[in-house]
């Protein structure tokens, strides 16, 4: 029984985060309160969505990693705020255009990592400092433009039903988040496209005997990652109001994506994982996170913790491999 | 007589194809171009004191580069040395007094050598997972402890021991210079030995070098080993231009390493290059800084044009790939 689970990596995933909320309930009795769990989803969606675009890239192969998620994502706030500057008639282009710089600015990655041969960490890193010193040029610094009513509903707001005397609040981006996991989960498993990404990321050779443009599809895989990222930037923009340069940096979404990518067990290699794996590590950073928070505990001691448990999860997987 | 300037023409000759063929000899163009330009910007570019600080500013990325270049001609990655040198710098800046420098810079350097070097050589070597995932994990973790240990940049180090950064050894040599020096002695000695030999038969191919009897994760683990040796040396040469500790100071080390390696004409893939390239590449990044800086480009545009230095020099590296797969 222990063994099976053990084989199913998301089975895996979802043992680690309900042992790490167990965990958390011992240290502080109120943790597993309805409103603290809608709390921690709320806040995971965004880290979820950001690493659903490290998965694509994970799962593409060759050593794939996005390493520019968190540039991508301060794009995503900038050019929402921007283009909606409060107000929600824009909200539709803000979503276009949010959507299109995300996707060009990956591509330059895809480009990089699956023409120019340029290892993947290396080269998103590089264009992630490019794009946050683009995006110190552009906005000087200064904060430009603001979400608008409805986006900032999404963003923050819940909805309420009333049942019986009392009332249950959902926040809205949990729904929309059931919702993304459903329609990526079907497009991974049953569709062509799902298909094909597997199998560059399996095996590029043999995907490309098949007549896959494997070159060019890992392009355009860098190129939804970034995407993603944005439009995380943008849902983000509408939690938190005003864009904010330091955000990303502070909620640290390039290695919390990368962690949540490997706790979901989505293998580094390629071709293998499903994003749900990737979902459960997201609740299990930001659950993570929020312990060590009421433990009062500072950035640099949060980060050593982050580090052990990366590298541990790190040196059992490979364990794991070897065994097998 | 006419026989032996014949002899001589060919000897000049197969030296210059020898430059031209050479992994790191694009490099060595840019560097050229770049020195022209840096005088233009800086007239007095080649006067002693200019030369002098320069060696200052680069010495610590020089090393850096060398570590790095080691690591990757093994077949190995190692993004964790820019928070590897944040460590350095904040444990040591932070323990340091007037009396113990000596104890404490030796302390500093056995923990990058166990930290670094043993760590990550036995994480990416013996265990054999993913270098660069692997030394991402490290990077996190050097980075926790050296924000743990001093928050905001700072601690303490003696006058007496940062001003000897800026002497001149024998009156004209500046002090970096000659840790250079001692870091290329060092490197030409273990380039000497079997696992000087080893290194680029286990970087180029794996299968092979095992077939052939070599104990590859041995090697690959001795390459972070040794490649630890300079990272320390690399914080000692920071620490004094910096005269303090600062955990913010290694992120920019860790592209930047990887970047002097690939514009030195070393393949990421390992088992090709030299030594001498990362010290090309690394001069480089150095003499492009220095031009942003003189040509006052706006604080504003500084980081973007670092990054962008960077991604156009990836991409020139990448091009021959590109063109090769256009043909085939």
């Amino acid at each position: 029984m222990v063994a099976t689970i053990l084989q199913d990596r998301v089975a895996t995933a979802f043992m680690l985060l309900f042992g790490l909320i167990i965990f958390g309930s011992i240290i502080n009795p109120g943790f597993l309160s309805f409103l603290q769990i809608m709390n921690i989803l709320q806040a995971s969606f965004f880290l979820g969505l950001v690493a659903l675009g490290q998965t694509v890239v994970v799962i593409s192969g060759k050593e794939g990693l996005d390493l520019s998620v968190g540039g991508m994502l301060t794009v995503g706030m900038f050019v929402g705020a921007a283009v909606l500057n409060g107000n929600d008639a824009y909200l539709i282009p803000a979503f276009f255009a949010v959507i299109a710089a995300g996707f060009m600015l990956g591509l330059v990655n895809g480009f990089g990592v699956s023409y120019l041969g340029i290892a993947p960490l290396i080269m998103t890193f590089a264009w992630y400092l490019v794009i946050m010193g683009l995006m110190l040029i552009v906005t000087k610094g200064r904060i430009v433009g603001e979400s608008s009513p409805f986006l900032s509903l999404l963003g923050q707001g819940s909805c309420v039903f009333n049942v019986g005397s009392g009332c249950i609040q959902i926040p809205w981006v949990v729904p929309i988040w059931i919702v993304i996991i459903a329609i990526v989960s079907y497009i991974m498993k049953s569709t062509a496209l799902g298909a094909t990404l597997y199998g560059i990321g399996a095996n590029d050779r043999a995907a490309k005997l098949l007549g896959i443009k494997t070159k060019r599809f890992r392009m355009l895989v860098y190129g939804v990652s970034g995407a993603l990222s944005a439009l995380s930037g943008l849902f983000l923009l509408g939690f938190v109001n005003n864009p904010n340069m330091s955000m990303e940096a502070k909620a640290g979404y390039m290695i919390s994506s990368i962690i949540a990518v490997l706790i979901g067990g989505i293998e580094f290699n390629g071709g293998q994982g499903r994003y749900l794996g990737a979902v459960a590590g997201s609740i299990f950073l930001v659950t993570l996170t929020s312990i060590l928070r009421t433990m009062q505990m500072a950035d640099g001691s949060r980060r050593i913790i982050t580090a052990i448990v990366l590298l541990v999860l790190l040196i059992a997987y490979t364990r794991r491999k070897e065994g097998a | 007589m006419s026989q032996m300037s014949e002899n001589k023409g060919g000897v000049l000759k197969k030296l210059a194809t020898r430059l031209i063929r050479d992994p790191a000899f694009p490099g060595l163009l840019v560097l050229i171009v770049l020195l022209a330009l840096n005088f233009y910007f800086q007239n007095r570019f080649f006067s002693y004191r200019i030369l002098r600080s320069n060696f200052m500013a680069y010495t610590p990325l020089i090393l850096a580069a060398m570590a790095q270049a080691i690591i990757i001609i093994s077949g190995s990655v190692d993004f964790s040395i820019g928070y590897a040198l944040s460590l350095f710098t904040c444990l040591t800046a932070y323990l340091m007094t007037d009396t113990n420098v000596f104890a404490i810079i030796l302390l500093g350097s056995v923990v990058i050598f166990l930290g670094s070097g043993v760590m990550n050589g036995f994480f990416v070597g013996k265990l054999k997972m993913s270098p660069l995932i692997t030394t991402f994990a490290t990077m996190t973790l050097f980075w926790g402890i050296a924000q743990t240990i001093m928050p905001m940049a700072g601690g303490y180090v003696p006058r007496f021991f940062y001003k000897t950064y800026r002497i001149q050894v024998l009156g004209f040599l500046p002090f970096p210079a000659v840790i250079l020096f001692i870091a290329i002695v060092i490197w030409s000695i273990f380039r000497r030995t079997s696992f000087g030999r080893h290194i680029y038969a286990v970087g180029s191919n794996e299968d092979g070098a095992y077939s052939s009897g070599i104990n590859v994760s041995r090697i690959r683990f001795m390459a972070h080993v040794i490649a630890s040796i300079f990272i320390a040396m690399a914080g000692v040469c920071l620490l004094m231009s910096m005269a303090s500790g600062d955990f913010r100071v290694g992120q920019e080390y860790a592209l930047n390493s990887v970047a002097a390696v690939v514009i030195g004409g070393i393949a990421l893939k390992g088992g090709k290059g030299s030594i001498a390239g990362a010290i090309v590449g690394a001069l480089i990044l150095g003499l492009i800084n220095n031009i942003i800086f003189y040509a006052k480009v706006s604080a504003f545009y500084q980081g973007f044009a670092k990054g962008m230095v960077i991604v156009v020099a990836l991409f020139f590296g990448g091009i021959p790939q590109w063109l090769k797969s256009l043909k085939a």
